[in-house]
């Protein structure tokens, strides 16, 4: 195991190698630069700040700066777009709010997924099996940028339950907090919420025919036990395995959200500066969100083997 | 003993009496557990219907909406389902009008100008709306009319438009309001071009042809007053191409990368799946984003040729992947060792047994791919890194919709409930032929 996981460390360390390196690159050849905006510097001015930035040295040497910058001191250096601050406490504003805004979708995906799927597994074939199937459908196909509009008009203009617009974090209390963050939660959690649905339902139907379920009815245990105590944990590996590629996909769900309504959080940073060619920026926050991400894949995996001791990785 | 017919029935055909049991081929089998899935079906002829409106729609187009999808019908704000427009190209013309000529002529010079034909054309959507006759719309006149925002608020529409708070619009307080301009000043230059035989920018007794008729817009326009159903049938013919190409571009790089990896095994395998294993560690949509952001200065073609490879790359590896999985299961199956023994040609076990079994996943697997890939244009597009204008998918027309939806919901959706529908439909289409084709995996 450990040793598994050591393997896992250095690839992941490979793997975020390749992608500051292609990052890198892929902006230098682009055509454009962060100082030709609207008005023309002085030729003076712009050879400064490019000093500044090192971006008068030959590539290879502005890459190996950076490298080390980064790899040495975890320093993304200053931003180029709003000077006065650094990458890296622009990175340290944005990540709590988007990793708010995750792990509250994950939990009401969560929330609404396992039952339901649970539920439908339990009931194969019914009508109620039929209409949460068709609703988890309906759930995986919805994009997230028509269900956003269409919660904030059901829920914060007709009804006003909720407020679409106001991010305010937990620092006016819980809430508050609550009635700013459900419905975007609620928008970016609904894609997961439907295809853990279908997840666990799979993972039911499979055991529910499986040797060890029957002697455990046989012995007389209630059908309630034999799901709690038998079919449950089963039924939850594959939910486990589907939860390191569902992360990834609310990071880049959370863009649009964040763009939707209005959240201060990484997504934001992320579009904004690779529109202002912010390259700083734009390579923090995709190291940041790689880094993220192979590492979640890492817990999942290590997960899955104590869920599931059928699985071994060495 | 008979032997059996085409369909490769094997065992026990040869019993004394009865006909001999005909086997079903593996896609005749799926077919008919696909026609029993009522879901898969609705979605497919769905899906059908989509492709046909977008792939026909040039020659049908006269027919259908008979706006163009970059034709602008300018207004202060987006029309609401119903309104009316005359369209520029395909227009109708109402020939009785023609007799009419020294009525619409009103400054009686013999000759129809752009202000004469515009008046006209408002007076008879004026007329149109006056139900009662008596010259004037009242509130009960403007709850009927065709315009929904109208409808619902009539009152209200009728106090703000009322200059002279007599309780009803005049013909000059429906054209003030924007309720009549059906055919603007501006608009009316094309349609007299078309008819101005001696250029002198008007229509004489001989050239005028009659008043064009006014159309409805049944998805109502967007904020530069373009039709929207037009624009939806539209932006599916592009969200449906990318989506088929991009997932043809995966399917070709996977095939390709899996065949190999399958084929050879050993170190070049471990290799080349190793590296699809690192790669699953990317977060791709970033890079297309950053990509996209980056060309984003690209000819409108070039970028949309980018789009498509940006999005084929992204999906590829789990490609590869089943395409590996079927290369190495397949090798050593023992339906394929037993139609070897008993003697079966090598032509008919990889054209009967090899390829129909390998192709199952990799379709199901196709199906799954477009929806998903569409989905991702529209996420892009979202982000305005999709489609350019003056083209449209119905990501980028979602989007548009979204910056507005409290003010115009038709925006949304009109162009939002068809992606949905046509993904919904795709899903549940590739749901059923997966369970179709492989009954092992089918979880009920």
């Amino acid at each position: 195991m450990v040793r598994f996981i050591i393997r896992r460390l250095i690839s992941s360390v490979l793997v975020l190698f390749v992608i500051i390196t292609a990052s890198f690159f892929v902006m230098k050849v682009a055509p454009g630069g962060p100082f030709d905006a609207d008005r023309k510097l002085p030729d003076e001015v712009k050879k400064n700040i490019e000093a500044k930035y090192h971006l008068d040295k030959p590539l290879w040497q502005q890459y190996g700066l950076q490298m080390k910058s980064i790899v040495l001191h975890g320093d993304f250096g200053p931003s180029m777009k709003y000077p006065d601050r650094t990458v890296n406490e622009i990175l340290a504003d944005g990540l709590p709010v988007s990793m708010l805004l995750g792990v509250q979708a994950l939990l009401i995906a969560l929330i609404i997924g396992l039952p339901a799927g649970l539920i439908s597994g339990l009931k194969q074939n019914t009508m109620t099996d039929y209409s949460v199937m068709t609703g988890a459908m309906a759930g995986v196909s919805i994009p997230n940028f028509v269900l956003g509009p269409l919660l904030i008009w059901i829920f914060a203009i007709q009804f006003q339950w909720f407020d679409a617009a106001n991010w305010n974090g937990l620092s006016k209390g819980l809430g508050p907090h609550i009635a700013t963050s459900f419905l975007p939660s609620l928008t970016l959690g609904m894609y997961f919420a439907a295809y853990i649905a279908r997840l666990t339902r799979g993972g039911m139907l499979e055991l529910i025919r499986q040797d060890y379920i029957g002697t455990a009815r046989a012995k007389g245990l209630s059908e309630k036990l034999v799901v709690i105590r038998h079919a449950l944990k089963g039924a939850i590996i594959p939910v486990v395995s589907y939860l390191g590629p569902a992360f990834a996909a609310m990071l880049t769900g959370s863009v649009v959200i964040e763009k939707i309504f209005n959240i201060p959080g990484l997504g934001t940073h992320f579009v904004n500066s690779a529109f202002n060619r912010d390259y700083p920026l734009v390579l923090g926050t995709i190291v940041l969100y790689s880094a993220l991400l192979v590492l979640l894949n890492l817990v999942v995996d290590v997960l899955y083997t104590v869920l599931d001791p059928r699985v071994s990785y060495d | 003993m008979t032997e059996p017919q085409n369909d490769g029935a094997r065992g026990e055909s040869g019993a004394e009496q009865g006909p001999p049991i005909k086997g079903t081929s593996l896609w005749a089998d799926a077919g008919k557990r696909l026609l029993k899935n009522r879901a898969a079906l609705a979605g497919a002829i769905i899906v059908l219907f989509m492709a046909l409106c977008a792939v026909l729609f040039p020659y049908i187009q006269s027919d259908l909406t008979r706006f163009r999808f970059d034709e602008q019908h300018l207004s202060a704000q987006p029309k609401p389902v119903g309104a009316r427009s005359v369209p520029e190209t395909f227009f109708r013309i109402d020939a009785e009008m023609k007799g009419k000529f020294d009525y619409i002529d009103a400054d009686g010079d013999g000759s129809i100008d752009r202000k004469e034909l515009s008046a006209a054309m408002r007076m008879g959507e004026f007329n149109t709306l006056d139900s009662d006759e008596s010259g004037y719309l009242g509130a009960a006149e403007l709850a009927d009319a065709p315009l929904n925002l109208i409808k619902d608020d009539a009152e209200y529409t009728l106090k703000i438009l009322d200059v002279d708070g007599d309780g009803k619009l005049s013909p000059e307080e429906a054209h003030e309001g924007e309720l009549t301009d059906i055919m603007p000043e501006s608009e009316t230059r094309f349609f007299i071009g078309q008819f101005d035989k001696d250029d002198d920018r008007g229509l004489s007794a001989a050239e005028f042809p009659g008043l064009p008729l006014p159309e409805t817009h049944y998805f109502g326009t967007d904020e530069l007053g373009r039709d929207l159903l037009t624009r939806v049938v539209m932006g599916g013919r592009v969200s449906l191409l990318v989506g088929f190409i991009a997932t043809m571009v995966s399917f070709l790089i996977g095939i390709i990368w899996g065949a190999t990896a399958g084929f050879y095994g050993g170190k070049v395998d471990n290799l080349m799946m190793r590296f699809v294993d690192v790669m699953y560690g990317l977060p791709f949509m970033f890079l297309v984003i950053l990509l996209m952001v980056i060309f984003q200065e690209m000819p409108a073609d070039k970028k949309l040729f980018l789009l498509f490879m940006a999005l084929g790359a992204v999906q590829w590896l789990t490609m590869a992947r089943i395409v590996r999985g079927q290369v190495i299961t397949l090798k050593g199956r023992e339906f394929v060792e037993a139609a070897r023994a008993i003697g079966v040609g090598k032509r008919i076990i990889i054209f009967r047994h090899l390829i129909p079994n390998a192709l199952g996943p990799i379709i199901v697997y196709l199906t799954l791919t477009v929806p998903a890939v569409m989905l991702q244009e529209a996420f892009l597009s979202f982000l305005g890194l999709g489609v350019q204008a003056p083209y449209a998918s119905w990501g980028s027309l979602a989007a548009e919709g979204a910056k507005a939806f409290r003010e115009y919901p038709w925006l949304i959706i009109f162009p939002g409930s068809a992606l949905a529908m046509t993904l919904l439909s795709l899903n549940f289409f590739g749901d059923g032929l997966r369970d179709a084709l492989d009954p092992q995996v089918r979880k009920d």
